[in-house]
């Protein structure tokens, strides 16, 4: 396939595909949202963009974060789409796995690839910087590639790029690349990251200068690497990673989210939280708004009349709130009806779906997680503990927002803790 | 404690049949396929053997869309990264991939495996990768916790850890003793019987306390009645009823024997860290008893664990040591790790203690083989099979050692009874592949390497030797998946290498010049050193279109290199043939046997079968019966200690020295050249390996222009049309062409062999042995009337019963052919006569084949 094609299936198999579980919703040609794109209640990301475009001092730098699942990268995509950001700022979005290597992941490595996509995405729409700039640029680039050569004792001459362009296209690269070049590099920048931190800011006045917008980065992904990297990066660098002169959007780990480091930053973090099928302590009374978006979520990818209604309603019960755990039990339903020839999902299909992934829990889960999640189940209340934390990010455990933060156990898993 | 109720909980959960499971995966993969996205999905099993048949029945459901799976298997930690296994190869759209063994991917202290899949899980995304992972319980518990981030990316998780049907485990996996009851074959009658008693004694016993012991010990009995008769379901249930009774007894020398027990029941359903752990429950328990150190060595040794093996039959022994099977558990680790000498000693220590221990001298046999001391080798399996005549691996073990002497009579004979005893033995189907194949009879070699096949998919060796065959035949195509296969297979670098050369060979044929560049280049990059010596001989181009006779004075030498290596990657003994002209169909009898009835057609094809084996090399192996064997042997010898070889005599008959001589066609000449060296025979200082005076000679003669050298008489073969002038009666020449016939008639030259055997005859009419050698031509050829006469005539000239014996065979199978069935049945009759003490399992068939004919 070589464009996705969001469109409503009228059979199983399309449906099979329309709700692949991480399917990627990018804006339209024209930043028009897309088809599959479904918008949540108490969506936080209207909160972000008001915050983005509320006037400043300094640039704003925000921390995103969100369950597995839960749409993070498609909420940012069309954070980007919005008209008022990009009339704001000028933005550049990529995902850091272009420009680094997420199993070995440092600040520095980030800070570069901030500096390097800014002036590379820039040069590629056309944009012009000042030939002062280049100049200095390029006097940079010469004094790190020395620093580099003084690193090999002089053996070696030492060249990443002839100029300033190439050298911003192949750091990144040998950084993500060659462990050896990045040992070297990381050696060079940290004696002056200052002098890295100003490259960054006078990219981004440069471009501010000329576009009056502002650097608006959003790095994808930095949720990925594990805790230890990201505490070492956002909570012992943290004053580093809000230096440069731009507003960037870094994403987290729910992970680093919910530690004890994390905390002190939070009020600078969005959660997109999952949706609400249920209100605190009533899982017996229906949220007829978050019915309603996943029902809507359903229904754009997949004819309403291949699913049975009552169907339908157990398997957004059964999903907990989470878009890829609606998608799993719907794939799942949905597989089951076609290898059966039927015309529609019915009941049964989503419950032989809804077994299945209680299976798949029963399998990983011991009698002490069973311990935590009937508590939970009891008193949905949300601790950033060591205990939950793993269940959390299993998803055995989730967490909604009403006004304060609360949790409850996956649905499917219940049954498994009467 | 097996926990049986939760298995129970999940099996009842999930009423699926095996089928319908594996149907929701492929329904999966076809899906995913159709709309080139991504697919992981993860299986999750408790037996290797329902696993075994869940990947088989997945593959082949697979091959309906095009695709072929892909077997990535874990072996240690170093390869781990099974995103980069599969980056490495050029294309992922064909290929679906099969994972399995992220255990060993870990080590104590570091999850590289899982650690790996968690940050590369966007790679199967983004790359649209379609894989399926096989996870054991604990693996797919660790996955979860220690990948969550891939956890999460999981598209479905379906459950196979249904316990296996007794027909879906080999038979010999029941091999661990259990000692307290003695090792024994009851028949299931028998066993139903015995359980049927004890069942009623249970019945039957008082309540009370006091009667807690003699429950226990019935149950636990029960429990192993039942693990025999494979019914584990009933195994499991009676031996935690006993152990809940040994818990109560207090008695920690019960409670062992019951951890014993379920060990080996776990053992058989696959579960291997939990038969361990009950094992080492069992030891800590008591660890003066020998039994569960002497299994848990069995069980490491399985798992290919040897150092623990080593230690746990250790302990046995020091807790006895006059403990045979202690000897004998340290004897197969030793024998397995390529430490012969300790192993033959060790298993002569458990003979020592135990001489009627059967496997100890099946063991030896094989100790001594490996080290070259065939005669050693084939009394110890002779040892054997005298106690126990259904001691498979010593009948296998006395094929091999008979194929290496290269009396492949006997060595049909010895596999054909071990797959009499075992039809569904993997091994034996492979050994008499190896046999047809090193005598030309490629179909024979094929069918049997596919019934080896059949038996057992994990077996690398005959996906190779199959694909060899396919070579041989120019069915390149059709070589590729199985050299693919056993690439998956190969668990030797070296070996793997090799493979990867080959294939690329093989793509190089069929021209698809990236897929043999990518092959090759991981080759090198397995075996760096062999790289340069396969740049060169690569370079060598292949010429397998043109027999030998159609080689002209501009060609240059002609057998190919790319062919040499296609030889060197068959595994088989000494005796491997050469390529033969991939033009020249086989000559088989089974190919061209039209003489068939009825329900005894599929019979009369196998024996024919046997028939080629004997008949194809029947020149070589018969003429010099005697001969043969010190011959060999003394080659043998040298080979082995650097030695001087053999001479032999010229009064008796020629030998062919070796069948894996390698024929090069040079200007109008021919060549011998040694054998391959890989094989027995190391090439000595001189550049080859016979000391024989008219190898020399031959081997001498390899720069002499087009006429012959009239000094020595010695001839040169040129060509089928040409002649040598000298007609007198000269018996050492008529030998050097009756050797030259040989010669060619092994490398499927029949034409030149026919030529070569005339000239025999015509230098010395009285050799008995030319006429038997024509006339096997003539068989082939399927000029039966032909070959009557001149077997006749030899029959004439020979003296020996032995050898008169061999050609009324012959005679007889000729006459069959010619549906003279009367005359066939007294030649039979005549060979068993000449020689009673030799009569084969083929001749025994034959005549009571002839005796249903005549109804």
């Amino acid at each position: 396939m070589s464009e996705f094609e969001y469109i409503t299936a009228t059979e199983f198999d399309r449906a099979w595909l329309n709700f692949e579980l991480d399917l990627p919703l990018k804006p339209g040609p024209n930043g028009e949202q897309n088809s599959f794109y479904v918008n949540r209640p108490r969506n936080p990301i209207p909160e972000l963009i008001d915050a983005l475009l509320a006037p400043f001092y300094r640039p704003p730098k925000f921390f995103f974060s969100g369950h597995r699942g839960c749409g993070k990268s498609t909420e940012l995509l069309h954070l980007m789409a919005n008209p008022g950001i990009q009339k704001k700022y000028w933005p550049i979005n990529f995902s850091i796995r272009e420009e680094a290597d997420i199993i070995d992941l440092d600040f520095r490595d980030i800070l570069l690839a901030i500096g390097s996509r800014m002036f590379r995405d820039y040069r590629k729409a056309g944009g012009k910087l000042p030939e002062q700039l280049l100049k200095e640029l390029n006097s940079w680039r010469g004094k790190v590639e020395e620093e580099v050569k003084t690193i090999h004792s002089g053996r070696t001459a030492f060249e990443i790029g002839a100029g300033i362009d190439a050298f911003f296209t192949n750091a990144g690269l040998k950084m993500k690349l060659e462990p050896a070049t990045r040992a070297e590099l990381r050696q060079v920048f940290e004696k002056d990251i200052t002098g890295l931190i100003t490259v960054i800011n006078n990219i981004a006045t440069a471009i501010y200068s000329k576009e009056h917008r502002i650097p608006l980065i959003l790095i994808d992904d930095l949720d990925k690497p594990n805790l230890d990297e990201a505490r070492a990066i956002f909570h012992d660098r943290g004053n580093i990673m809000m230096q440069p002169n731009c507003a960037i959007i870094y994403t987290v780990s729910s992970a680093l989210f919910y530690t004890k480091e994390f905390e002190a930053i939070r009020n600078q973090a969005i959660f997109l939280p999952n949706i609400k099928l249920h209100p605190h302590l009533q899982p017996e009374v229906k949220d007829k708004e978050g019915y309603q978006t996943l029902r809507h979520f359903v229904h754009v990818r997949i004819d309403p009349n291949l699913v049975d209604s009552l169907a339908l309603e157990e398997a957004i019960l059964n999903s907990g709130g989470v878009f890829r755990e609606m998608a799993r039990v719907m794939r799942t339903a949905i597989g089951r009806s076609r290898r059966r020839k039927a015309a529609k999902v019915d009941i049964n299909d989503v419950e032989w779906a809804t077994t299945e992934i209680r299976n798949e829990y029963r399998r990983i889960l011991d009698k002490e997680d069973i311990e935590i999640l009937r508590k939970v189940h009891q008193q949905n209340r949300l601790e950033y503990d060591e205990r939950l934390r793993p269940l959390l990010q299993l998803l055995a455990v989730l967490e909604y927002r009403n006004g304060e933060n609360w949790c409850d156990v996956h649905p499917v898993l219940r049954r498994l803790i009467e | 404690m097996i926990n049986s109720s939760l298995i129970a909980t999940i099996e009842n959960s999930y009423l699926e049949p095996f089928e319908d499971r594996i149907d929701i995966l492929f329904r999966e993969l076809e899906l995913a396929t159709k709309w080139r996205r991504p697919s992981v999905l993860m299986a999750v099993y408790s037996s290797e053997y329902v696993r075994a048949d869940a990947d088989i029945a997945l593959e082949s459901r697979l091959r309906s869309l095009g695709q072929s799976a892909y077997h990535i298997k874990i072996k240690n930690p170093a390869c781990a990264d099974v995103s980069l296994q599969i980056s490495e190869l050029a294309n992922f759209d064909n290929v679906v991939f099969f994972v399995e063994g992220l255990r060993w991917g870990a080590s104590h202290d570091k999850c590289f495996v899982y650690d790996s899949l968690n940050d590369h899980r966007e790679f199967f995304i983004e790359n649209q990768i379609r894989v399926v992972l096989w996870l054991t319980e604990k693996e797919a518990m660790d996955l979860a916790h220690h990948a969550p981030d891939y956890w999460a990316f999981r598209h479905r998780l379906i459950e196979f850890v249904d316990s296996p049907k007794p027909d879906q485990i080999p038979a010999h996996v029941l091999e661990t003793a259990w000692q307290e009851t003695g090792e024994t074959s009851d028949s299931i009658d028998d066993l139903d019987a015995k359980i049927n008693l004890r069942n009623r004694l249970l019945t039957d016993l008082p309540t009370g306390d006091e009667s807690t012991t003699t429950r226990a010990n019935l149950l636990l009995t029960l429990g192993m009645l039942h693990w025999r008769r494979g019914d584990y379901e009933k195994a499991t249930q009676y031996s935690n009823n006993a152990l809940d009774l040994a818990a109560k007894l207090e008695d920690n020398r019960f409670e062992a024997l019951c951890f014993n027990a379920i060990a080996l029941i776990y053992s058989d359903l696959g579960k291997m860290e939990e038969a361990i752990q009950a094992f080492h429950n069992a030891i800590e328990l008591a660890p003066e008893q020998i039994s569960p150190w002497n299994n848990l060595g069995n069980l490491y040794r399985k798992l290919k664990r040897h150092a623990e093996a080593l230690a746990s039959f250790q302990k046995a022994i020091e807790q006895n040591a006059s403990d045979a099977r202690g000897w004998n558990g340290l004897g197969d680790v030793y024998h397995e790790t390529g430490c012969n000498a300790d192993a033959a000693s060790a298993y002569r220590k458990a003979i020592e203690f135990s001489p009627a221990y059967v496997h100890s001298w099946t063991g030896l046999g094989n100790a001594y083989m490996d080290e070259g001391q065939l005669e050693e080798a084939l009394t110890a399996h002779q040892k054997a099979i005298e106690i126990d005549r259904n001691a498979v691996n010593s009948w296998l073990g006395l094929g091999n050692i008979h194929r290496m002497k290269g009396n492949n009579e006997h060595a049909s004979v010895a596999f054909q009874t071990a797959l009499e005893l075992e039809p569904k033995n993997a091994e034996a189907w492979n050994e008499l592949g190896d046999l047809f194949y090193s005598t030309g009879a490629y179909d024979g070699a094929m069918r049997s390497y596919q019934k080896s096949i059949e038996f057992n998919q994990n077996s690398c060796q005959s996906y190779r030797n199959l694909a060899s065959i396919y070579i041989q035949r120019g069915q390149y195509i059709e070589a590729i998946p199985l050299i693919l296969k056993a690439i998956s297979l190969s668990d030797d670098r070296k070996d793997t290498a090799n493979l990867w050369n080959q294939l690329g060979d093989v793509y190089k044929q069929v021209n698809d010049t990236n897929n043999a560049s990518e092959a090759y280049s991981k080759a090198d990059a397995l075996d760096p050193q062999a790289a340069q010596h396969n740049k060169v001989s690569t370079e060598i181009e292949v010429d397998t279109q043109s027999s030998p006779s159609e080689i002209t004075s501009s060609q240059p030498a002609s057998q190919p290199s790319s062919d040499m290596v296609f030889e060197e990657d068959h595994i088989s003994g000494p005796s491997v043939s050469i390529s033969a002209d991939p033009s020249e169909k086989s000559l088989t009898p089974e190919e061209m046997d039209t003489n068939v009835t009825g329900s005894d057609e599929e019979y009369v094809t196998w024996l024919d079968g046997l028939a080629s084996v004997q008949s194809a090399l029947a020149p070589s192996e018969e003429t010099v019966l005697n001969e043969l064997n010190s011959i060999n042997d003394g080659q043998i010898e040298e080979n082995t200690r650097g030695g001087q070889g053999a001479h032999r005599s010229a009064e008796q008959p020629v030998e062919i020295p070796d069948s894996s001589v390698i024929i090069e066609h040079s200007v109008g000449g021919v060549t011998l050249l040694p054998p391959n060296p890989k094989k027995n025979f190391p090439i000595t200082d001189e550049g080859n390996s016979f000391e024989t005076f008219d190898d020399r000679e031959i081997i001498m003669d390899t720069k002499s222009s087009d006429h012959a050298n009239t000094e020595s008489g010695f001839p040169i073969a040129e060509g089928v049309d040409k002649a040598p002038t000298q007609v007198t009666i000269d018996e050492k020449n008529a030998q050097i062409w009756n050797e030259l016939g040989n010669i060619y008639y092994n490398t499927g030259a029949f034409d030149e062999a026919m030529h070569a055997f005339e000239m025999a005859i015509e230098l010395n009419p009285s050799y008995g042995w030319s006429y038997n050698n024509l006339a096997s031509i003539y068989y082939h050829q399927k000029r039966y009337a032909d070959a009557v006469p001149l077997y006749k005539k030899g029959l004439r000239l020979l003296h020996d019963h032995k050898d008169k014996a061999l050609l009324w065979n012959r005679l007889g199978d000729t006459l069959r052919r010619l549906n003279e069935h009367d005359r066939a049945d007294s030649a039979y009759r005549k060979a068993m006569e000449l020689n009673p003490e030799n009569v084969s399992l083929l001749t025994r068939a034959r005549l009571s084949l002839l005796g249903n004919l005549r109804v």
